[in-house]
């Protein structure tokens, strides 16, 4: 997914287009993340691209909003089970036939990747959780928590 | 156009990627290795993205060439992951059979750090 353009034509200061940015980029993420639950890996790669996008602009807005750390890191911890994820995808592809056994021991790493993916995205929404200041900062994800995410009984 | 604040902040922000990245960009020609080749891949990513975020608060500039780094970057990256991943998760029992896989991603590795060398000694990076 393409990154959406973010308006800051008429933004109002330097804490407006923080806000505006991070609106924009979490919104992104927001909308990728069923596919924690379907587990396609198409649609993880770009959900991964989503959280490293969002990641990045956190870690650039943390000296004048320190709320937002919390968040970065979850973020980071999150690209990097996807990532561990989508390198095992990427080997499955290029594998031959012959590597069986070694086949069946990546598709279990996956499996692990994915699982760990879905706890860090379910756990970042608890109550005083690591995407709370980011919540309170975009005003976007309250109801999440609740499993909402596309995540519950995943 | 975003107010001064704005465009003096994004300033000092794009300043700031643009010498992480030309500061990767020297140590890696210097002298190639894997943790500079991944100071390269990211520093280029941040700028990309700080281009992507603020596109209206700073001078445009072209990603094209910038674009093709990461993308050569992400060719050699995944080349040493993968063939990392595979030594690790390998059964005993086909050894052998993953010796062609197992050079094949080296050799892909080689021939694209020489490609991001090259790139890298072509780019120009924005000047802010």
């Amino acid at each position: 997914m393409k990154a959406r353009r973010v308006d800051l034509s008429d933004a109002c200061g330097i804490d407006d287009a923080m806000r505006r940015i991070a609106i924009v980029r979490f919104a992104e993420v927001l909308t990728l993340v069923p596919a924690l639950r379907h587990g396609r890996s198409k649609d993880l790669h770009q959900l991964r691209i989503a959280c490293k996008r969002l990641r990045y602009a956190l870690e650039r807005f943390t000296p004048r909003e320190p709320s937002l750390l919390e968040a970065a890191s979850r973020l980071s911890q999150l690209q990097d089970a996807l990532g561990d994820l989508h390198d095992r995808d990427l080997l499955l592809l290029g594998m031959p036939k012959s590597l069986h056994v070694t086949a069946q021991r990546v598709r279990m790493q996956r499996e692990d990747a994915l699982a760990r993916a879905r706890a860090l995205w379910r756990d970042a929404f608890a109550p005083y959780g690591p995407f709370e200041g980011l919540m309170r900062f975009t005003g976007l994800g309250y109801g999440f928590g609740d499993g909402v995410a596309g995540v519950a009984g995943a | 156009m975003p107010d001064e604040r704005i465009a003096e902040w994004a300033l000092g922000l794009l300043k700031a990627d643009v010498h992480a990245f030309k500061r990767a960009r020297v140590r890696f020609l210097r002298q190639p290795s894997a943790k500079r080749l991944h100071d390269v891949r990211t520093t280029a990513r941040r700028l990309r993205c700080l281009h992507e975020d603020m596109h209206d608060a700073i001078a445009p500039f072209s990603l094209r060439r910038l674009r093709h780094v990461i993308d050569l970057t992400g060719d050699a990256r995944d080349a040493a992951v993968l063939r990392e991943t595979l030594r690790d998760a390998l059964d005993a029992r086909e050894r052998h059979a993953a010796r062609k896989l197992l050079r094949a991603l080296r050799r892909r590795e080689l021939i694209t750090l020489k490609r991001i060398a090259r790139a890298l000694e072509k780019l120009r990076t924005p000047q802010p």
